[in-house]
């Protein structure tokens, strides 16, 4: 396998691209899965479409109406949801829908044949080009200095809200600081490895890791080694025999966490 | 003089009225009680102090540059959240500054003498669902003391606690009041009347603010709009509990 990565480029970028996205998913993934933001994530995703519609239409980089689109859905969420009494559960369905729809409209106005959009659902982590993965390096390393630089407030912003606001800490600049992150996060992961990848890297690692650790920092640390073993091997596994990368990773991932809850249940009923 | 002074104080959530024309001036260490029924505003008037909620009409000066500290009578927190207990009261200690925040040496050994007086050491590495209800409020406690604020508001601090743990608290606060200002709702007639000297009755308006002493039976049932046990005044908790059993022996 080793000789075949120096032989190819693309394995090689897909293996940066695999490490890149494991860092990001493992610190975004554990705040989404402990502040309970996997659903708004899934709907900040789908949102998006609307912007990659939009830059078909207008003739610009799609990804930049994605990024557009997916910011202004992470914080109208927020900030509808704290004024207005709906739900932020049925408000993350309106932004969801409303997204794709737009995303369809915009496309069936733009002439000449129409985009294949299914590369933004299951993406493909084989194909991604070097621009991608300099602005996942940005990405990335922006996500890593923040979280170093932020880390006790940011802990205290996702445990207890209320108390921060006791302080007269700004809270509401915490949180939107965080969910522009989020955003610009998946976005950016999306056009890489896809939409459906992007949720599972989000929630399945942080879920394994918490079966070992309850500090914060280490679930984070565990989801991202987590994240790069179950990449690399699912792509190893992919280009072994052959079958789609991020179905292999996918699947694998959940294995294994089936794996890890059978074990746990077995381990109680011993103990 | 005053450490708070509430002029016209109304609060409304959506058509409800909580708060209606509160005029209160509690002064610079003062231990003032507040109690009141069920829905009578008590925790409404904690969080409009806090700025968790917003007067609509009315002021409130408070004396003061320093948060104020809290402990919450409902925690809304996820138990479940990976945190250690020595981390959640460290939470305390945070400030407006966030750029690179680490914890000092001092304030890390304030934490340990904190936990060590709440008996609280030995679980300080515990995920914090990993307690029990009252020890959990013994990290809220710990939590808004390690802030060192001049004014400290409890929300029925040891509703969850054992009777050893409150009198530990009650003596906590006591000695914390000699230079504090401390605000503490209470449903708990008997150390209202055994600890705190000054004692404010709501029910949606202000009903009585004063010496805990001269306070009667006719304003307690006007606030609670029934029937109350009176205090016993300046008695121990166990003449009045003996009270309630010679009546049940009837
Ligand atoms: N978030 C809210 N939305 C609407 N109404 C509220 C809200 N919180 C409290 N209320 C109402 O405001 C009034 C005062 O409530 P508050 O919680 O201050 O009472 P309390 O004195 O603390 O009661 P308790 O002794 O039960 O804790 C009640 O009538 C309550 O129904
Ligand atoms: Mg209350």
């Amino acid at each position: 396998m080793i000789d075949v990565i120096f032989k190819y480029t693309f394995l090689q970028n897909a293996i940066i691209a695999s490490i890149l996205s494991s860092i990001v998913c493992g610190i975004i993934g554990t705040i989404i899965v402990e502040k309970k933001l996997v659903m708004m994530s899934g709907g900040i995703a789908h949102t998006s479409f609307g912007g990659i519609g939009l830059g078909y239409f207008l003739g610009i980089e799609p990804i930049i109406g994605a990024i557009f689109f997916s910011v202004l859905a992470a914080l109208g969420i927020s900030q509808i949801g704290r004024k207005a009494k709906t739900k932020s559960d049925a408000l993350i369905g309106i932004f969801w829908s409303t997204g794709m729809a737009l995303g369809i409209f915009f496309i069936g106005l733009t002439p000449g044949y129409p985009p294949d959009m299914t590369s933004y659902l299951f993406g493909d982590i084989l194909t991604v080009s070097k621009t991608y993965l300099y602005i996942m390096v940005i990405v990335t390393v922006l996500l890593i200095f923040s979280i170093l630089a932020f880390f006790n407030h940011i802990r205290a912003y996702l445990f207890d809200e209320e108390f921060l606001k006791v302080l007269k800490i700004p809270s509401v600049l915490l949180e939107s600081f965080l969910f522009v992150f989020i955003a610009l996060s998946i976005v950016v992961l999306l056009k890489v490895v896809g939409i459906i990848l992007v949720i599972a890297l989000l929630t399945i690692p942080p879920a394994i890791s918490k079966f070992f650790t309850y500090d914060f920092k280490n679930m984070i640390i565990g989801s991202i080694i987590i994240g790069m073993f179950l990449c690399l091997f699912g792509l190893y596994i992919s280009y072994r025999f052959n079958i789609p990368s991020g179905a292999t990773i996918i699947l694998l991932s959940s294995f294994l966490y089936f794996i890890m809850v059978i074990i746990k249940t077995m381990k109680k009923r011993f103990d | 003089m005053y450490d708070i002074e509430i002029k016209n104080l109304s609060v409304n959530y959506d058509s409800v009225i909580a708060l209606k024309d509160i005029n209160l001036k509690v002064k610079n260490k003062e231990f003032l009680g507040i109690i009141g029924p069920n829905g009578g505003g008590k925790s409404t008037l904690l969080k409009v102090l806090l700025g968790l909620l917003k007067p609509s009409k009315g002021s409130i000066n408070l004396n003061t540059n320093k948060p104020l500290g809290y402990v919450p009578q409902y925690s809304h927190f996820d138990s479940e959240f990976p945190i250690k207990v020595k981390d959640v009261i460290l939470m305390g200690k945070l400030t407006k500054e966030m750029f690179f925040h680490r914890y000092s040496d001092k304030e890390m050994k304030k934490v340990r003498e904190i936990m060590d007086a709440f008996g609280l050491l030995k679980y300080q590495d515990r995920q914090i669902g990993q307690l029990s209800g009252g020890q959990i409020q013994k990290v809220m406690i710990a939590r808004a003391l390690i802030m060192e604020p001049d004014i400290l508001l409890l929300d029925e601090p040891t509703a969850s606690l054992d009777s050893n743990a409150k009198s530990e608290i009650y003596k906590i606060l006591k000695n914390i009041n000699k230079d504090k200002t401390i605000i503490m709702v209470s449903h708990d007639l008997e150390v209202v009347s055994s600890y705190i000297e000054s004692v404010a009755c709501l029910n949606k308006t202000l009903h009585y603010h004063g010496d805990n002493n001269e306070l009667n039976k006719e304003t307690l049932e006007k606030t609670y709009g029934c029937p109350v046990e009176l205090i016993a005044h300046g008695s121990t908790p166990h003449r009045v509990l003996n009270r309630h059993r010679e009546e049940n022996n009837d």
